[in-house]
């Protein structure tokens, strides 16, 4: 006879002797309100004080740094970049009273991407002062396309409905892209409409991690994830056709957590990868285009001036910043090529010091970290995997940015999220985000409170 | 705990990757800091290849051989100063193994937490080398215009005092004409550290070395000096006809038929081993310069050839500051102290950063057999030259008249030491083509250490 | 000091506060979504009909079947590896059949990929059978509506209820735990088992061709084991030879449960 107390977590034995019934335990249930919820009028709801300090202590911050980037600009361009930033704390201080106030939602992910994006922001103004505009208009459309997707996925089945349109529609973007882009800096992943350029991969990516993501009962219907396998590789194809390396890497790395975290099933997980591996080593051997662009990994002193130019200033440069920077305007890598985008990394090192750097990089590991143990949490499988994946994908994409700009891995041009300049990457930023923040039920204010009014006992 | 959660765990994997990159970043950040910021492509701290910030370079007695002011690189007021002190200095991308080159790290005082602040803020640290710049431009004037080499050390500490090549040109005011004009031909090229020249009767030196250490007859006996040696093979035709010498008198009147005879009958073998012994072939590590190494190579020689060789001739070449290491081996007993001309990186309020000084020294010849050479080389000042160039410095020394070709002129070489206890100096000169060694470098070497007789007494 | 000098060191401790107040806020910022105070709350629950044991559910996705890496894993070999999933979703609580084998049955009914599921239903998968206890979500007033006077009958009595009409003369009943399908018994022996020739057939391989018997003696009934390969319990007790039964006895026949009535007109 089994006894309550040693059952093993969650199992229910069927082949357990019978018992007389009405002796088990009933466990009471009274109304439990977590302490940063207040009981106001019958309702749950978050209490908003902490969120406006932390509101004006980053207004205060992201005031210091813009006004350093100004530093350095001519008189015609101050009014306009000032102008322009202002419109970005406009754009925060309604964000938070329409979210933080009266929605009552908490407010972390949002400020983190706000102080990040200011970065950009700043960064932007400094090197490129007449670009500020569109990488303004890039921000604030990334926190709208955050705050659409969170409101998106508040309900689970309109995400179960929409997976496979979206599925679609990115297989078609991609080929589309494949078929009218053009080169840009040996890459076909650009798509010019008039006076924009976007990178198609980028929008891809969001609709990469939503179509992954799944509820559990999908998952343990299709115990087989052939579908989905087949999904991914024809992305990762498409990209690669595209060549797009660095971009593939970001797909194919996703696709292994979001299969392992549907299937659990580590073999086929070690049995792709390998595929992957050989066929990698294939076409680095067979097409010497693609063996080029390593031949400068691990020597770029020797190609100072040559293949290895970006990696080398980009170290020489972070190094002279060291901790604290040289100050946004006094620094020298902004001069290099694609600076402002795969080196960027280099100068916030260069400008505003290594701390910064290394808190930025602390920023990503942490989203992963919250990801990871909020998972249990989550309402569904779909938002666990999705948040998950996200973060991943940001983290695995920021360490191909970093280590590959410093040379610890082969140089792939991809961008740095949230910080590089860049429309496309900075609206799949804040859209990978949106998954974040839909993992945290806390998000969903009446989800919360049907969860925290059950006044009968079970 | 549910499924999702459970397999989530998988991802502190890529956690812990990402933590173990940045470990690699940052250790190789902290291990190479120095030398990639100072890289040259640093323009923080360069303008093309020339340091824009960072400390100055002074001399022993605190004169500004080079300083950074308002962004630019500026030099010692004067002119001669300048020039004397222009291969010591180096120019980035045109003269190698320059201080300013190799010091550009401590110049700058890079360090990790403030960056580049230092040098472009704080200027930098400064570098103090051993050298006198007085002394060098004396050195300078000295040569008057002729291409060659002065070096002068003390023999007791390892500082050099005075390191001067010529041709050497302005660096405030480099001129047009530089690659074309004969005049500066071997202009880039700091001699002493790494000229290479054909020794003359310096050599003898080395073949006066090998003799004693492996004929314990050689000091009695007599030799006889016809004009010529007559070798199996060939034939060494000496400056004079000596008659009979011994072989103090020999090496006082640097007889070339007995040393040519004696380096014959010592054999290759014996000479090789003496020759790399004493350096020739050897490179000495002068704070971050290797100097050049010379040449001595009789593996295929005639016995006439051989001869050649034990007088300085045939394919024997030597660098000027291995000459005159080994002039202070010779003074300080067979054991001599590396030269070094850095003294130290200093901050600018003064205090010690890092002691560069060499404490190295390297065991040439035995005490007995400094102690005969160096009675040899006494003996040739005061038997043979008289003491007219280096009044009360009790010299030794040694010329050499090194032929370099029919149609030029020899180089004249000089290279000695003083045996006072207080003045314990040893020099090497080599002037181009400049003819006879004593009155050449002789008078070079006589100038130098008279003015750095006269600064100390 | 010198102005020039004065600026750069100015400059040096602005760098120094910004860069420190951005690595504070990120840190603070993203360490606060930690902060999650509120422990694992129990939504709802699963009874187990047969042992009583209780399992508490906090997710809003709990998977259930026979494979160890399932949220509850039931130990019957009747149950597929993955036989279910019950999600919370939209308006209340559903069931979806993931590829099982033998089905699932709410209140007896055999479902078709998915169902909504209310408080106090009872589910069976293969024959392990599981109560559904979450107060908040009872079956809706619709369906409750055209049954008043059910709504006061307890569960199994609903059924025997409702065969009453067809009853006759039946003294007693088993009643089969798994689907609440009523069998009535009569004044004579009854042989239970898998063979065709039983008089109750269950067609479950755990079961043997001829299992047990159930006895009438004078006005009670006796319950025997015909050495079946699994066995037969009684109120979790196995049974050798045989023994009397009462009115609640829970019997197992080879992993099939009943439970007995014993005066059935009267119940």
């Amino acid at each position: 006879m089994a006894d309550p107390k040693t059952k093993k977590r969650g199992s229910v034995y069927a082949v357990d002797a019978p018992r007389r019934t009405g002796t088990a335990t009933r466990k009471k249930h009274k109304n439990y309100i977590p302490p940063d919820l207040e009981l106001k009028k019958g309702k749950i709801r978050e209490k908003i004080g902490k969120w406006f300090v932390l509101m004006i202590f980053l207004t205060v911050l992201e005031a210091a740094m813009d006004l350093s980037a100004l530093n350095g600009l001519t008189e015609q361009e101050l009014p306009g970049v000032i102008l322009l930033l202002g419109i970005y704390f406009a754009a925060q201080w309604v964000y938070y009273f329409v979210a933080g106030v009266l929605l009552r939602r908490r407010m972390e992910l949002e400020m983190a991407g706000f102080l990040l994006s200011n970065i950009s922001l700043a960064i932007t103004a400094s090197v490129y002062p007449d670009r500020i505009r569109t990488q303004l208009i890039a921000v604030i459309g990334g926190i709208l396309v955050f705050a659409f997707l969170t409101w998106f996925m508040g309900n689970v089945n309109r995400v179960t409905v929409s997976r496979m349109p979206i599925g679609i529609a990115a297989v078609g973007l991609l080929a589309l892209t494949l078929v009218l882009a053009e080169y840009n800096n040996g890459a076909k992943n650009w798509l010019f409409l008039g006076p924009l350029s976007i990178q198609p991969s980028e929008i891809v990516k969001v609709a990469f991690v939503f179509v992954g993501a799944a509820t559990l009962d999908k998952i343990q219907n299709t115990r087989s994830i052939a579908k989905y396998v087949v999904f991914a590789m024809v992305c990762v194809g498409l990209l690669f056709l595209m060549l797009d390396f660095g971009t593939a890497l970001i797909f194919f790395a996703t696709f292994l957590i979001i299969a392992f975290l549907r299937s659990g099933d580590i073999k086929t997980i070690v049995l792709i990868c390998t595929a992957a591996l050989m066929g990698g080593i294939f076409i680095i051997l067979y097409k010497p285009y693609v063996a080029s662009r390593f031949a400068t990994y691990r020597h770029i002193w020797e190609y100072i001036d040559a293949g290895g130019m970006q990696q080398t200033r980009t170290i020489i440069y972070s190094l002279s910043g060291g901790l604290f920077g040289v100050g946004l305007g006094n620094g020298k890598l902004r001069n290099v090529f694609a600076a402002t985008e795969d080196l960027v990394f280099g100068v916030v090192c260069e400008e505003l010091g290594m701390l910064t750097a290394i808190a930025i990089m602390a920023a990503y590991v942490l989203l992963l970290v919250y990801a990871i143990r909020g998972a249990k949490y989550a309402r569904s499988s779909f938002y666990a995997i999705a948040a998950c994946s996200a973060a991943g994908m940001i983290l695995f994409q920021a360490m191909l940015n970093v280590f590959g700009v410093t040379d610890i891995l082969p140089f792939t041009g991809v961008t740095l999220p949230f910080i590089s300049r860049g429309g496309s990457s900075m609206l799949c930023s804040w859209g990978l985000l949106a998954f974040l923040k839909s993992m945290d039920i806390r998000t969903y204010p009446k989800v919360m409170r049907e969860l925290y009014q059950q006044k009968e006992r079970i | 705990m549910n499924t999702i959660s459970k397999r989530a765990k998988i991802l502190y994997a890529l956690v812990a990757v990402c933590l173990v990159g940045s470990i690699f970043l940052g250790v190789t950040f902290f291990v190479h800091g120095d030398e990639y910021a100072s890289n040259t492509r640093n323009q923080h701290i360069y303008s093309g290849n020339v340091l824009i910030s960072g400390g100055r370079v002074l001399d022993r007695d605190d004169r500004v051989l080079t300083a950074v002011e308002n962004g630019s690189r500026v030099y010692n007021e004067d002119s001669v100063i300048r020039r004397a002190t222009l291969h010591v200095l180096g120019e980035s991308g045109y003269i190698a193994g320059g201080v300013l080159e190799q010091y550009s790290a401590e110049l700058i005082g890079y360090n990790l937490l403030t960056g580049v602040f230092t040098a472009t803020e704080q200027g930098g640290n400064d570098i103090r080398l051993t050298l006198d710049a007085e002394l060098c431009a004396d050195a300078y004037r000295a040569m008057d215009g002729r291409k060659g080499a002065v070096g002068v050390y003390n023999y007791k500490t390892g500082e050099i005092v005075c390191m001067v090549s010529t041709p050497a040109y302005d660096p405030s005011d480099k001129p047009e004409d530089i690659d074309d004009n004969e005049d500066y031909e071997g202009a880039y090229l700091n001699k002493f550290l790494y000229g290479q020249y054909v020794p003359g009767s310096t050599f003898k030196v080395v073949t006066a070395v090998c003799a004693v250490e492996n004929m314990p007859d050689v000091l009695t006996r007599t030799f006889t000096c016809t004009g010529e040696y007559h070798a199996s093979d060939g034939t060494v035709i000496c400056n004079d006809t000596h008659g009979e010498l011994t072989f103090q008198q020999a090496f006082n009147h640097s007889c070339n038929s007995v040393f040519a005879q004696l380096a014959d009958e010592l054999g290759g073998e014996k000479m090789t081993a003496t020759a790399e012994k004493l350096g020739v072939t050897s490179s000495l590590t002068v704070n971050r310069s290797n100097t050049a190494k010379g040449s001595y190579d009789v593996s295929t020689a005639s016995h006439a050839d051989l001869g050649w060789s034990g007088i300085g001739q045939y394919t024997d070449l030597v660098n000027p500051c291995n000459m005159m290491t080994l002039a202070g081996a010779v003074a300080n007993g067979g054991t001599a102290r590396i030269p070094y001309f850095v003294d130290g990186v200093y901050s600018s309020d003064g205090r010690l950063v890092r002691n560069e000084k060499s404490e190295q020294t390297k065991n040439y010849m035995s005490a007995s057999t400094a102690s005969v050479i160096k009675n040899l080389m006494r003996t040739t000042v005061t038997d043979y030259y008289g003491e007219g160039y280096f009044p009360d410095m009790e010299m030794c020394a040694k010329t050499g008249t090194a032929e370099v070709g029919e149609e030029k002129r020899p180089h004249a070489w000089m290279i000695g030491f003083s045996q006072r206890e207080d003045f314990p100096y040893a020099f090497a000169v080599v002037v181009e083509n400049g003819g006879s060694g004593y009155s050449a470098a002789g008078k070079v070497a006589s100038r130098v250490l008279g003015s750095l007789w006269d600064t100390l007494f | 000091m010198d102005l020039q000098l004065l600026g750069a060191y100015g400059g040096l401790i602005f760098r120094v506060l910004l860069s420190v107040s951005i690595l504070f806020f990120l840190l603070i910022s993203l360490l606060l979504l930690f902060n999650r105070n509120y422990g694992k709350n129990v939504i709802a629950r699963f009874i187990n009909a047969i042992s009583g044991e209780t399992v508490d559910i906090s997710s809003w996705e709990v998977s259930l079947g026979r494979a160890k890496t399932c949220d509850i894993v039931l130990n019957n070999p009747t149950v597929s590896r993955f036989h279910a999933v019950v999600v919370r979703r939209g308006k209340g609580w559903m069931i979806f059949d993931t590829n099982s084998k033998s089905g699932i049955l709410v209140n007896g009914k055999k479902i078709d990929k998915r169902a909504f599921i209310y408080d106090g239903d009872i589910i069976s998968m293969g024959t392990s059978v599981l109560t559904f206890r979450s107060p908040l979500f009872k079956r809706p007033q619709a369906q409750k509506k055209s049954d008043a006077a059910y709504q006061k009958i307890p569960a199994e009595r609903k059924v025997v209820t409702a065969a009453r009409k067809d009853a006759g003369r039946a003294i007693s009943a088993l009643v089969n735990l798994a689907d609440q399908s009523l069998v009535l018994l009569f004044a004579e022996d009854y042989i239970i088992g898998r063979a065709a020739d039983c008089d109750i057939v269950l067609p479950v391989m755990t079961v043997s061709k001829h299992h047990a018997r159930l006895l009438r003696q004078g006005s009670s009934w006796r319950l025997e084991d015909l050495r079946s390969r699994a066995g037969t319990q009684l109120n979790g007790t196995d049974v050798i030879g045989s023994v009397p039964l009462r009115g609640g006895d829970v019997i197992n026949v080879g992993g099939v449960y009943f439970r007995f009535i014993a005066d059935y007109m009267n119940e």
